[in-house]
């Protein structure tokens, strides 16, 4: 029972991982604007708008546009679609994701270099916002119907409705430009070593990001453990235990906290998700050099090998997690270890 | 025959300003709905007031501050010189054209996934179901940011056709949920029994229960279609429109880093009048949801 729902589980996530794939490909493929394009435009050697599927040769004389397009097709894999799309996997799978057209570099050189700063403002937001929620939450439960619990709800549903680039945009405005309390790009100053000036340095760059992420999504997990530890309080062994005369901290925290906090864990792995989205933003604003940012300026540039490769390893990132989620989870819950 | 049509367009009406009052009675909604109404106004015939023409550069008239008369001054003026009341105002139309679009896309496509798979069950089902979860596990937000900027595109029905490809996933796994549970229920039953058509099973006894629903996934997939759409131009990744709002916030703290206070005005204008957009948008959904839902009735 439990294999075969483990095994689903798994082939859910490796199917996934293969649309995802073929999504890209397809996009990658058929895109209306190449990289090629890209860098004729650039040169000036397209005519039309921006770079953006250029109308034709402005600047070229005939016979060197289909000269150019000739040498550019070796790039291209056009041919039979399910050959390319089995080479394409072949590719991924071998660790080839292409070469960015604007940074010369493998894509997955450049994915290493920038990933880690995303994963360390992603994740540690994510923590501060689950630990900021759930404390909230159970202050709202215990609360429930005061005037604090009214506030604090009205409170989470405006925060929550308004963008993450608007905060963003608000605290780089104020905090940065305006009054220069924290610094507007990048992820450190000096030199990077294992020492504090440099650490302290990376966490002043990281603070606002973080922040900015962990503020605009805590509202989530306040308002569901209030829910969740409402609607255990009903339960009969709740009564029971409170019936015993166990003090309430205990049975807050082992009874009511512990069950109320099962449910949130699957929806971890949602939220960083979520929070990939949202780093895009955030990055891009502080000028965070993470694989939000990064994202952004390829799709600027039409530097589509670099965007869907980036995608492709949050995609990866999402999948892996939501396993690992699974797998783990008879670890926090007995009651689905057997079964 | 002409009577009972009659009766059926009185009865309509009468179920509509119902609802409309029950809507109304509620604190949250109303100030949902009056904001939305505005935002309309604005949208509909503000453009008509105040067209946009870009005017010759000045450099005496860029970034000044607000000031009460005339009142196309009360939000100061943008970095060419333009009002800035003149730029929120021809931006409004983008905005509500894609949020309602896309909202209206995403809401078609569920329910007709969610219907199909409910319904149909077997391979059918299991595909759509399939679709639906591969869909949701995507960063979504990230895809469609790819395919919009490919595609590259200022019209809001083709931009709302992007911005609803991974939307429609929660409606639809909902309602093929709400459909199997409710196959089951004694009065479908009955109504199988009794030979009545799948369609009027599904129009007359299905749809009313789940309608609800359906309207706050509508309202709140407005919200996530002008999440979306004014960050793209927040990014600059579609073609530049000067009087976009996204695209004024990404400007003014280009200018902000350079100008300090005197671009101030075209950062909080934008910004307070998106905000007010999506906070009316959820006070009306979870107005709604209020006034619907008898567990949150008070």
């Amino acid at each position: 029972m439990r294999t075969d729902w483990l095994i689903r589980r798994i082939g859910l996530a490796v199917a996934t991982w293969l649309v995802a794939l073929f999504i890209s490909y397809i996009l990658f493929e058929y895109a209306p604007v190449n990289p090629i394009n890209y860098i004729l435009s650039q040169l000036g050697m397209l005519g039309g708008s921006g770079g953006a599927g250029g109308s034709g040769p402005a600047l070229m004389s005939r016979g060197n546009y289909e000269y150019i397009t000739q040498w550019a097709s070796a790039f291209m894999i056009h041919g039979n679609p399910a050959l390319g799309f089995l080479k394409y996997l072949v590719n991924t799978f071998r660790g080839d994701w292409g070469w960015s057209v604007v940074y010369g570099l493998p894509v997955l050189t450049l994915i290493a270099r920038y990933l880690p700063w995303t994963l360390f403002i992603v994740v540690s937001a994510n923590i501060a916002s689950f630990l900021v929620g759930v404390y909230l939450g159970q202050y709202m439960a215990y609360h429930r119907g005061s005037t604090g619990d009214q506030a604090v709800t009205q409170f989470i549903t405006v925060k929550r409705s308004i963008p993450v680039y608007i905060y963003a945009a608000l605290l780089v405005y104020f905090l940065g430009f305006e009054y220069h309390v924290f610094p507007t790009h990048g992820a450190y100053s000096g030199t990077p070593g294992f020492n504090l000036p440099f650490i302290t340095s990376v966490l002043y760059h990281a603070a606002l990001p973080i922040f900015t992420l962990a503020f605009s999504s805590f509202g989530h997990w306040a308002l569901s453990m209030r829910g969740n530890i409402i609607s255990i309080l009903g339960e009969d062994y709740v009564n029971y235990a409170e019936t015993r005369g166990l003090p309430s901290s205990w049975i807050q925290r082992r009874y009511v906290g512990r069950n109320a906090l099962l449910p949130l864990y699957t929806g971890i792995i949602i939220a960083l998700g979520t929070s990939f989205g949202g780093a895009v933003f955030v990055e891009t604003v502080f000028s965070y050099p993470g694989v939000g940012a990064l994202f952004s300026s390829s799709l600027g540039n039409g530097d589509w090998a670099l965007g869907m490769g980036i995608l492709l390893i949050l995609i990866l990132a999402v999948i892996l997690g939501m396993v690992i989620a699974d797998l783990t989870y008879s670890l926090i819950d007995p009651r689905v270890r057997q079964g | 025959m002409m009577e009972v049509s009659y009766g059926r367009v009185e009865g309509v009406i009468r179920g509509i300003v119902s609802v409309l009052a029950r809507i109304w009675s509620n604190k949250a909604a109303r100030f949902g709905l009056l904001t939305l109404i505005f935002y309309i106004l604005m949208a509909t015939v503000g453009p008509l007031i105040l067209p946009y023409k870009p005017v010759i550069a000045s450099s005496v008239n860029v970034f000044q501050p607000p000031r009460l008369w005339p009142p196309i001054y009360w939000f100061g003026t943008d970095n060419v010189g333009e009002p800035l009341l003149v730029d929120i105002v021809n931006g409004a139309p983008f905005v509500l054209e894609v949020s309602l679009l896309t909202a209206l896309y995403t809401t078609v496509l569920g329910l007709l996934v969610g219907i199909v798979a409910g319904f149909s069950g077997g391979y059918v089902d299991a595909a759509l179901s399939f679709i639906s979860q591969v869909l949701m596990t995507i960063p979504s937000l990230l895809l469609v940011m790819i395919m919009a900027t490919m595609i590259h595109t200022n019209n809001p029905l083709i931009l709302s056709g992007i911005l609803s490809i991974t939307g429609w996933t929660g409606l639809a796994l909902s309602v093929r949920s709400q459909i199997l549970s409710m196959r089951e229920l004694p009065y479908i039953e009955v109504s199988r029994v009794l030979g009545l058509s799948g369609g009027y099973i599904l129009f007359k006894e299905i749809t009313p229960k789940i309608m609800p629903y359906v309207w706050i996934n509508f309202i709140l997939n407005m919200e996530g279609a002008v999440y979306a759409s004014v960050g793209l131009y927040f990014l600059g990744l579609l073609p530049f429109q000067n009087y976009n709002w996204g695209a004024l916030i990404s400007e003014a703290l280009g200018y902000g880093a350079y100008y300090g206070g005197r671009a101030l005005p075209i950062l909080i204008v934008p910004v307070v009048f998106v905000t007010l957009y999506m906070v009316a948008l959820i006070e009306l959904a979870y107005g709604i949801d209020e006034v619907i839902n008898p567990r949150l009735r008070k």
